[in-house]
């Protein structure tokens, strides 16, 4: 500015050119203004220090001088200014990159504001610069961390879904895709009870009100009916997704496909079941070979002494009654290794105990171990599949007979809980297990049996038959004294 | 006739004892019989002197047929010892040992052959 310029200024005029200096200088914003002909008039303090340049430098030079013709390029700054000299109309809100040697790279959002005079003509043009590089770096921070869970969400194995408060469905990744058979568009907005099995829709319904109620569901199983009409086993977790006032906003639900989870379960169980026969083998040959011995030595007696009358009778019936006890160990194998067919029928505890120790009570016997039975005859019926009952309380036989090597006295007890339960004891007087070996017990493969012995394998199939049938195992063990396993089951599937 | 060997049949089985016993006596032989280790070592101990033949299944449910067989060579070395039994077959480990160091003096696999008997018999203590 002119020094006479200044002259002819009234005060006031002063006082307010000082104001406007002053607020130019410490506005957080970048200011430029330029005149027509595209040069700076005024470049306030945070123009400079930004970009590292002097006032000197900068008032009185056209922008291309101003700004790096890369940013000039792709921002085409002289003909928006231009524009705004001649429409009168400000250009606003956009946003450009710009390095000033030395410094990172920052982000701008600039404006474009025209200063018009008395006649209505274009005096100059505003250019203000906002630095939006940490809002910027938040936004690709926030991105990073949406697209990272979007990731997790459509790669995972399970059902991922979120629902609007009221149960319709917002998102449905992949792997509901892939279950479901329905696509997510063909869902949004619809009710997650469209997906439901007509059987569970009710329960449904009744979960996602107790959800709004603020309840927590965890491995709930629903029948999915798919596009196809087929219905699959999933355990559902639902959870409540709350705004930062705690206000419910959603829910997010997680299925798992049990369906493909019982499969590899049953194929586990069965070869488990194979392995635990290997282990019986040898008892069981001793077991089928005494009646062969019987009824074949008999058959010989009744071909060498044919004229014997009262040895004849006694062949004939010794040798009908050891074929029917080989056939019936048979019979007794061949249930055993069946396959489950996953089906829960009504059964009595005390049979399947019983069934299974006729499978291995010859062998505890030579092995010097007496058998004590506290059965309770009136235990209620529980749903179970019995042929898997019958593999995890194998399972507990042989664990017994190994922890008493040198003889001792197993106890079975079965009883009510009192509520909705049955408990099955199998309490030994055996080695007992040792405190650091107490948590590895149902690990898959852990044993303290000699190579070839044992699987390693028995009581971890035994816990995951008794999950599968909701139960529980209870272990007391002292070392040297004896170990009681307590499995505990429901009468009813939940 | 000369005087065939007195035996016992030690077998938890009942009518294993019962198939031995006849195939024994009617070939001549007094038995005795019993379906435990106990009530075997009470014969022994009772009968000892006539006894010169031991019929042992190794599986009982009192005591380890091979320990009870031990104790027997131990006391009574005279009595010769047939194991008799479903658990092993011929070529398995215990039975060869046995018979290489003399834990036993036969073995007989069940089902067994009444001729497998007279042999084995017949070759470990013929009769006189």
């Amino acid at each position: 500015m002119k020094s006479t310029d200044f002259d002819n200024m009234s005060l006031s005029e002063r006082k307010y050119e000082r104001l406007c200096t002053m607020i130019f200088s410490c506005i957080p914003s970048s200011l430029l203004m330029f005149d027509r002909n595209l040069r700076v008039v005024i470049a306030n303090k945070n123009f400079l220090e930004k970009s590292r340049r002097t006032e000197y430098e900068t008032v009185g030079k056209h922008v291309d001088e101003i700004f790096p013709s890369v940013i000039l390029q792709y921002t085409r700054l002289s003909e928006r200014i231009r524009t705004v000299f001649e429409t009168s109309v400000g250009d606003r809100g956009r946003e450009m990159y710009y390095r000033s040697p030395g410094l990172p790279t920052r982000v701008y959002y600039y404006n474009l504001t025209p200063l018009i005079d008395n006649q209505g003509v274009v005096e100059s043009v505003m250019l203000i610069m906002d630095d939006i590089t940490q809002q910027v770096s938040l936004r690709e921070k926030v991105r990073q961390t949406e697209r990272h869970l979007a990731g997790v969400v459509e790669s995972a194995n399970d059902i991922v879904t979120s629902l609007d408060p009221k149960g319709m469905i917002l998102t449905w990744n992949n792997a509901a895709e892939r279950i479901s058979g329905y696509i997510e568009r063909e869902l949004l907005s619809k009710p997650l009870t469209t997906i439901c099995a007509d059987t569970h829709k009710a329960t449904l319904v009744s979960i996602i009100e107790g959800l709004s109620r603020g309840k927590t569901v965890k491995h709930i199983e629903l029948g999915l009916k798919t596009k196809t009409g087929k219905i699959i086993p999933i355990s559902w977790s639902f959870a409540l997704m709350r705004d930062d006032a705690q206000a419910v906003v959603g829910i997010v639900g997680v299925g798992q496909d049990l369906a493909e989870r019982r499969e590899l379960e049953s194929q586990l169980f069965h070869s488990a079941k194979l392995a635990s026969l290997g282990v019986m083998a040898g008892g069981i040959a001793h077991e089928i070979r005494n009646p062969l011995g019987i009824s074949s030595a008999a058959a010989q007696l009744l071909l060498e002494y044919p004229e014997n009358e009262t040895l004849r009778k006694e062949c004939a019936q010794k040798i009908y009654s050891g074929i029917k006890r080989a056939s019936q160990i048979i019979e007794e194998l061949l249930k055993f290794v069946r396959p489950s067919e996953g089906r829960f029928e009504l059964t009595n505890i005390n049979d399947a105990v019983m069934e299974t120790l006729t499978l291995i009570e010859k062998q505890l016997v030579l092995m010097r171990i007496e058998i004590k039975k506290n059965l309770d005859r009136h235990i209620p019926l529980i749903e179970s599949e019995k042929n898997l009952l019958k593999q995890a309380f194998l399972n507990m036989f042989l664990n017994a007979a190994n922890a008493m090597p040198d003889g001792g006295t197993l106890t079975l007890t079965t009883a009510t809980d009192g509520k909705n339960g049955v408990l099955i004891t199998f309490k030994d007087t055996g080695c007992g297990i040792s405190s650091e070996n107490v948590d590895k017990i149902f690990d898959p493969f852990f044993t303290t049996m000699p190579v070839g012995k044992g699987t390693g394998l028995g009581l971890s199939i035994t816990y995951s038959i008794i999950k599968h049938h909701e139960g529980a195992i209870l272990v007391e063990s002292a070392v040297g004294k004896g170990t009681s396993f307590t499995i505990k089951l429901p009468i009813k599937k939940s | 006739m000369s005087e065939k060997p007195r035996v016992l049949i030690v077998d938890d089985e009942v009518d294993m004892c019962w198939a031995l016993e006849n195939i024994l006596m009617l070939e001549g032989y007094k038995t005795h019989t019993a379906t435990s280790g106990k009530e075997g070592l009470e014969l022994i101990q009772q009968l000892h002197l006539n006894i010169s033949l031991l019929f042992l299944d190794v599986k009982l449910p009192d005591i380890d047929g091979l320990k009870f067989a031990d104790f027997v060579r131990q006391h009574y070395p005279k009595i010769k010892i047939i194991i008799i039994t479903g658990y092993y077959y011929r070529d398995s480990d215990p039975v060869q040992q046995g018979l290489a160091n003399n834990l036993f003096d036969g073995f007989i696999g069940k089902p067994f052959n009444i001729s497998e008997i007279r042999s084995t018999i017949e070759t470990i203590a013929p009769s006189q």
